[in-house]
């Protein structure tokens, strides 16, 4: 671990400021990302921009939407009550992920902007493009076994862990920031994170500096019934192999619509799309389910060791979606 | 006297938990002291090769930094002593002996700083060039060399021959790792030329030989401590290197120095369960009867020293697979592989965990092959012998624990078929397993004291042994207690500690069958002292009144305990494991629901410790069958996982209710005069392969290779339905 200075940011614009002024700043929030890989010497800010304490921390909802602060602890929202009800896929996703602990403890913000598991990023002597651009893939020719089959290119395999992120991927939300420079914007969720291409080290479209201040979920009739199905190997505390989050919307039996997205087989959250569009007008059953899943893992390509993801993915779009449409009410 | 004290055999509760609830225990890792500085390391980065300079020169300027230690400025180590009794390290030759790397992570320096952060600093700033040579991690992928220890009985090739049924199978184990949650640690200071050093050890004494050896010290002036470990499972028998790198600094510092492994170290630099490869080749007549059993392991082990000296750091697997079955032929070859790892370990059985997993796996492969019941086929081939070496047990029960777990399991309502039990969109499945462990018991001496304090007698019982948070403190309370008629609370249990009377390492399960019999010897002579003083046979004095009319204010005695050296009998634990899985293939879960173990382990000490020894034995088996493999990398040599959030152990979640019990009355007093076997180590035993004979009682599907994970179970899947006759 390197000596950096250690910032208390007093507001969103002084954040975003202090950081964007500092090349080699970060933001820190719960810390369970940024400790992690400082201590195991792969981040190595100079400087650490605290915002755990910004006024980012409310969840307030409407008819419209929920705005969720960048700084909500994860416990907080996967146990809002509402957030159960309106959109219970969040709360699935977060509760299938970390230990209550680190759910107290990490933030909203700093889970989707969390940093892949590839063993090789977190070895600071291994060859990564990610954690040191051009200097190459370990992982392609090493244990590639929890490595992405979806999303990889030449340069990049590695699997983009979050579950949350999963679950925002399939409900339209919108990340709302600011920048260091005094500017704002609003992202849809859907180009948030980048694929790796020729640049795996750029993980997401913020700038240097950019905090992001809130998360919007619109109101979505067909999010209510939504669900996250994970796969992992331990019962509990463990991150996911393959996990699928969905939403459908059925009348008299056919699918309306549908909303599917993949994580832990992919390099970023992985929107179904054209599974979505195969369920419309489709009987709400395992058979339909299936060709749907056919479709989402068309394009999957497998290294060495991971493999067995394409077909566990498969079962887990049809399990979460068969799950889904049984489910009363 | 009162009446409240506790009985051999009895719950009692745990003398020691108090202090560890509310933090007062001190682990070697809480010890402060003034003028403490603090030590990190530097892991070598190349699996094998020569360090060819270290620059150490911005490490030395960075804040807080005191010392840099290298191979080159290290200063002079005696030669460590590498025999039983003597103590043992991980590696022959002193730490940062030279310039040579043998595994990824081994120490290349040490940097000892002011603070714990000022010497992680340092340590990422010390720059070391090397000269890489290659290497190989891959146990499949190297060369062997043939143990010269063969062990056979009659003609095996001929009865393989022969018989009417053979099966012909290999089973495999990863590398594991003990990890327990409290890493190593040390601290190490000098009293007045004394090396005084407070360490995660087994074996205080063992440690002391080594330090003293080192250091060119006579033992006694070598202080080690150990009152609280944090966990070990094998891992914590060798006196690691940082134990003596933190030594050499605070000598030459003239300040106490501490070395606290972080949990990557622990996972690289100290030694594993062995990874093997087990080919078991059976004979059998129709009814089951074993004809022939051969037995051939390859397993892994370091590649820095000459394969004569070898032994004993090999995964001895075929110590239990010559004794459990009566067979009459029987051969076993143990091929090693030496790889570039830290030399591996013991691990919590060793030999036992990993023999019984293919022995008993293959075992079931039979049942389901002669349509035989698998608790069938282990009665009929049930010994009451030392199978190998012909000595009857002394004292032997299994059968009882086959019928009793079988009964508590249900076992009788097992449909013979695989995909007989379905539950929703899973299946369920049953397996069993036999579970043993070996008797052990080493030279052991205990004293106990009875001091007069305020109207009332103290018992102060000692001995050097360490407790690894299993319960010697409670079990030593309750002999002494059972013995003089104590209540617990009168009753203080000293541990750990080089000064107290000699105790063997805390290993191979022999400690409380070491200790409980010569403390329960200490009480007798202080009865038989102060029941002289009574003055009528049926006077009821008690201690106090007896001991001041002897005119003392304290009588202490020391009991002990000799090696084994029964030529005449074979002393052993054993158990049966009954187990419920649930599978759901498409997802490649298993899951445990049930687990059902009941052991003969001679005369329960105390029941409290001993169920949660059996119950963290089998939890240890789930992780062992399900989730734990150390995985290195083939082109850098490096742990793929060297973090508990990577290398998975169990969870509340994956541990299901565990029902287990043991044998009442049945003490193995040819053993010790308690009767009693130490219970630390058979709970794994058995897990693993009952888990797997499960698996495939649920789907059909028979998985040869640890641990189970859905990558492994969904190739199987796959293979089967491409070859249906092989999931038959
Ligand atoms: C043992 C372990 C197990 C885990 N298991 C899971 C799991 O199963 N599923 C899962 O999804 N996750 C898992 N995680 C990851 C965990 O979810 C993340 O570490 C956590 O959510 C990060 O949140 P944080 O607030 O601690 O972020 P920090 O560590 O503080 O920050 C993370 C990143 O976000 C940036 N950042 C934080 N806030 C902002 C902001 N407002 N604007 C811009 N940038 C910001 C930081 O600069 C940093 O780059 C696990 C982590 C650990 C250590
Ligand atoms: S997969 Fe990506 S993160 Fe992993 S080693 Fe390769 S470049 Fe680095």
């Amino acid at each position: 671990m390197r000596p950096f200075t250690y910032v208390e940011g007093v507001s969103v614009a002084d954040a975003a400021a202090a950081v964007h002024a500092t090349p080699a700043a970060m933001f820190l929030a719960g810390g369970t990302t940024v400790v992690d890989l400082m201590k195991l010497g792969v981040l190595a800010p100079d400087t650490l921009v605290d915002v755990h304490r910004l006024p980012l921390g409310d969840i307030e909802l409407d008819d419209r939407r929920a705005r969720i602060g960048a700084c909500v602890r994860n416990a907080q929202l996967a146990e809002h009550p509402e957030i159960r009800a309106r959109w219970p896929v969040v709360g699935e996703a977060l509760q299938s992920g970390m230990s209550p602990q680190l759910r107290n403890m990490s933030t909203v913000a700093g889970n989707v902007l969390q940093r892949t598991r590839c063993p090789y990023y977190r070895d600071p002597h291994s060859a990564c493009n990610k954690r040191v651009p051009g200097s190459g893939c370990a992982a392609r020719t090493g244990w590639d076994r929890d490595a992405a089959v979806l999303g990889t290119s030449p340069r990049c395999i590695a699997v983009f862990p979050s579950d949350l992120a999963t679950a925002l991927a399939i409900l339209d939300a919108i990340i709302y920031t600011r920048r260091g420079d005094g500017g704002a914007r609003r992202l849809p969720f859907d180009g948030f994170h980048r694929l790796p291409g020729d640049t795996p080290e750029r993980e997401t479209i913020l700038d240097h500096g950019e905090l992001v201040t809130h998360f919007e979920l619109p109101d979505l009739a067909l999010a209510r019934r939504s669900h996250y199905f994970k796969v992992r190997d331990r019962a509990s505390y463990d991150f996911a192999l393959a996990a699928a989050a969905v939403a459908l919307d059925v009348e008299r039996g056919l699918v309306r619509d549908a909303r599917i997205a993949l994580g832990g087989v992919a390099t970023r959250p992985w929107r179904c799309s054209a599974a979505e569009q195969s369920l419309r007008g489709k009987r709400a059953e395992p058979a339909a389910f299936r060709a749907a899943a056919d479709l989402a893992l068309a394009d999957a390509v497998a290294g060495a060791h991971n493999g067995f993801k394409i077909e566990l993915a498969r079962h887990v779009i049809t399990r979460a979606l068969t799950e889904l449409a049984i489910r009363p009410g | 006297m009162s009446t409240t004290s506790p009985r051999i055999g009895g719950f009692a509760d745990r003398i020691d938990a108090r202090s560890k609830v509310t933090g007062q225990a001190r682990y070697a890792a809480d010890v402060v002291l003034p003028g403490l500085a603090h030590a990190a390391l530097v892991g070598s980065t190349i699996a094998s090769g020569r360090v060819l300079g270290v620059d150490t020169a911005r490490a030395e300027q960075a804040g807080g930094v005191l010392l840099v230690l290298t191979h080159l400025n290290r200063g002079p180590l005696g030669d460590l002593p590498n025999g039983d009794g003597d103590g043992l390290t991980a590696d022959p030759r002193p730490p940062l002996a030279d310039d040579r790397v043998h595994y990824r992570g081994q120490i290349v320096a040490m940097v000892v700083a002011e603070s714990p952060e000022e010497a992680a600093h340092a340590a990422s700033l010390v720059d070391v060039r090397y000269e890489p040579a290659p290497f190989v991690v891959d146990i499949d992928d190297a060369d062997a060399t043939r143990l010269a220890d063969a062990p056979r009985r009659g003609d095996c090739a001929a009865a393989l021959r022969a018989a009417p049924v053979t099966l012909d199978v290999v089973y495999s184990t990863p590398i594991q790792h003990p990890c327990p949650l409290e890493p190593h640690a040390a601290v190490a200071h000098w009293v007045d030329h004394d090396l005084v050093v407070h360490d995660t050890t087994q074996w205080v004494r063992g440690d002391q030989a080594v330090l003293a050896r080192a250091f060119g010290l006579p033992r006694e002036r070598v202080r080690v401590h150990a009152p609280f470990v944090g966990g070990s499972f094998g891992a914590k028998v060798f006196t690691a290197a940082h134990v003596l790198l933190a030594a050499v600094a605070a000598r030459r510092l003239q300040r106490p120095v501490k070395a606290v492994l972080r949990s990557s170290e622990v996972l690289t630099a100290v030694g594993p369960r062995a990874a093997t490869r087990q080919r078991i080749q059976l004979a059998a007549e129709r009814d089951g009867r074993l004809l022939a059993l051969r037995h051939h392991t390859r397993s892994h082990c370091a590649t820095d020293r000459g394969v004569a000296d070898l032994d004993p750091f090999y995964e001895p697997t075929s110590g239990v697979t010559r004794m459990l079955y009566a067979c009459p032929h029987y051969e076993a070859v143990h091929d090693v592989v030496p790889l570039h790892l830290a030399k591996p370990g013991w691990m919590r059985a060793p030999g036992e965990a990993t023999g019984l997993w293919a022995l008993e796996g293959a075992l079931d492969e039979l049942a389901c092959a002669l349509h035989l019941d698998p608790l069938a086929l282990r009665l009929r081939n049930h010994s009451s012998r030392d199978a190998h070496t012909g000595k009857p047990h002394a004292s032997e029960h299994l059968r009882e624990c086959y019928e009793q777990g079988a009964e508590r399991f249900g076992w009788a309502r097992r449909d013979l078929r695989p995909r007989s039990m379905r539950d929703g969109d899973a299946w369920l499945g049953w397996g069993m397993a036999t579970a043993t462990y070996p008797g052990n018991r080493d030279p052991a001496s205990v004293s106990v004291r009875l001091d007069r304090e305020r109207g009332r007698i103290h018992a102060t019982v000692s001995t050097a042994g360490a407790d690894l948070g299993t319960g010697m403190y409670t079990m030593l309370a309750v002999v002494v207690a059972d013995a003089l008629d104590l209540p617990l609370e009168w009753i203080t249990v000293e541990l750990g500690d080089t000064r107290l009377p000699p105790c063997p390492v805390t290993g191979g399960s022999n400690l409380t069958a070491s200790t409980a019999p010569a403390a329960r010897a200490a009480c007798v002579q202080l009865r038989r002292r102060l029941l002289a003083f009574r003055r009528a046979p049926d006077e009821s004095a008690d201690w106090h009144e007896l001991l001041s009319r002897a005119g003392l204010d304290q009588v202490e005695a020391v009991g002990t305990t000799d090696a084994v050296h029964d030529d005449a009998r074979a002393h052993h634990s054993f158990g049966a494991v009954f187990v419920e899985v649930r599978v759901a293939p498409e997802l490649g879960r298993i899951r445990v629901t049930r687990v059902v173990g009941v052991y003969d382990v001679g005369q329960v000490v105390d029941a409290t410790t001993t169920r949660s020894q059996l119950i963290g034995g089998i939890v240890f088996g789930i992780g062992q069958a399900l989730l734990e493999q150390l995985v290195h990398d083939p082109m850098h040599g490096l742990p793929v996982h060297a973090d508990l959030a990577g290398y998975l152990l169990p969870t509340h979640a994956d541990v299901p209710e565990i029902d287990v019990d043991w044998l009442e009355d049945v003490p193995d007093l040819a053993f010790n005069t308690i009767g009693c076997r130490g219970v630390g180590e058979i709970g794994i035993t058995g897990v693993a392969p009952a888990i797997a004979s499960a698996v495939h009682h649920a789907i059909g599907v028979r998985l040869r290779d640890l641990p189970l994970t859905p990558d492994r179970l969904l190739a199987a899947l796959a293979d089967a339905s491409a070859r249906p006759e092989r999931a038959k």
